[in-house]
């Protein structure tokens, strides 16, 4: 369990960049074929049509993102920071959503989101089915899950990746998430 | 069994300080108030980490794949070893 929250702590950064740039390739072809697209770190969504080149460049937009988040915050705390840690860290942070985009297997998200673009009325948004309302549940729990498990994944593994100890070293982090967060909604 | 050598006070805790040398030779005894050593003033753990250091000629990548841990992990543990011994002020 360890491991799995802190990879950082225990494998070398070589072997642990082939693991996630193999698992990057698999997760953004399950995405492709899932319909689901990223705009920002900590968002997935789905739509009724993709292309490949949106999904991969906005699964690769996400990870850039979040390797400048931890590598400019990591920097601040400790001068010693590596890239390719961070690098490593934001690529491992996106299999949680990998995991994720397999709950749109029955087209339940991409069905809605094109009612979504035709419709006026709220109410035709309303799963119609309880097949989807099992869905749109079990896959609103599992988002807050996932969500959870990155934030304790950063938690460990950035305490590694900057030595941060103190409560501020965490607050810069968010500091430099916020920023970089906001800032993307008016770059993009 | 070869004697382990108390650097805390069994019964305060705090450090202890030479107060005594003897030659095993000629039986001549030092008396006074000697401050530990740098090296003996660090816990069993640090100590370990410094000889493991210079066993693998200062390589932090050569001790990471010899302990089983990253380079990050290594790095963290000699940063907070420096950061210790600073605080000792020697």
């Amino acid at each position: 369990m360890k491991k799995l929250l802190n990879p950082i702590e225990f494998f070398g950064e070589k072997k642990l960049l082939t693991i996630n740039l193999i698992v990057f390739i698999a997760g953004t072809t399950l995405a492709v074929f899932m319909k689901a697209t990223f705009g920002s770190p900590i968002d997935l969504h789905f739509a009724s049509e993709i292309s490949v080149l949106n999904t991969l460049l906005s699964n690769i937009s996400a990870i850039l993102m979040m390797t400048a988040i931890l590598f400019i915050s990591g920097k601040i705390i400790n001068l010693k920071t590596r890239f390719i840690d961070c690098l490593n860290l934001s690529l491992y942070l996106r299999i949680p959503y990998y995991f994720l985009t397999f709950w749109n297997i029955t087209g339940t998200f991409s069905d809605m989101t094109s009612k979504l673009l035709n419709q006026n009325s709220i109410t035709e948004l309303l799963p119609s089915s309880t097949i989807d309302m099992i869905v749109i549940t079990s896959f609103s729990i599992l988002s807050l899950i996932a969500l959870a498990l990155k934030a304790l994944i950063v938690y460990f593994s950035f305490k590694t990746i900057s030595n941060a100890k103190k409560i501020a070293d965490y607050l810069i982090l968010v500091g430099v998430f916020l920023t970089i967060l906001i800032l993307s909604l008016f770059l993009f | 069994m070869k004697a382990k050598l108390p650097t805390l006070c069994p019964s305060c805790e705090e450090l202890l300080s030479v107060s005594q040398l003897s030659c095993e030779h000629c039986q001549t005894i030092v008396q006074g108030t000697y401050p530990l050593p740098v090296f003996l003033e660090l816990s069993p753990k640090e100590q370990e980490f410094i000889l493991r250091f210079f066993l693998a000629s200062g390589s932090l990548k050569e001790m990471a794949s010899q302990l089983g841990v990253s380079y990050p992990t290594v790095r963290n543990q000699l940063d907070d070893m420096i950061q210790h011994i600073k605080d000792l002020d020697i």
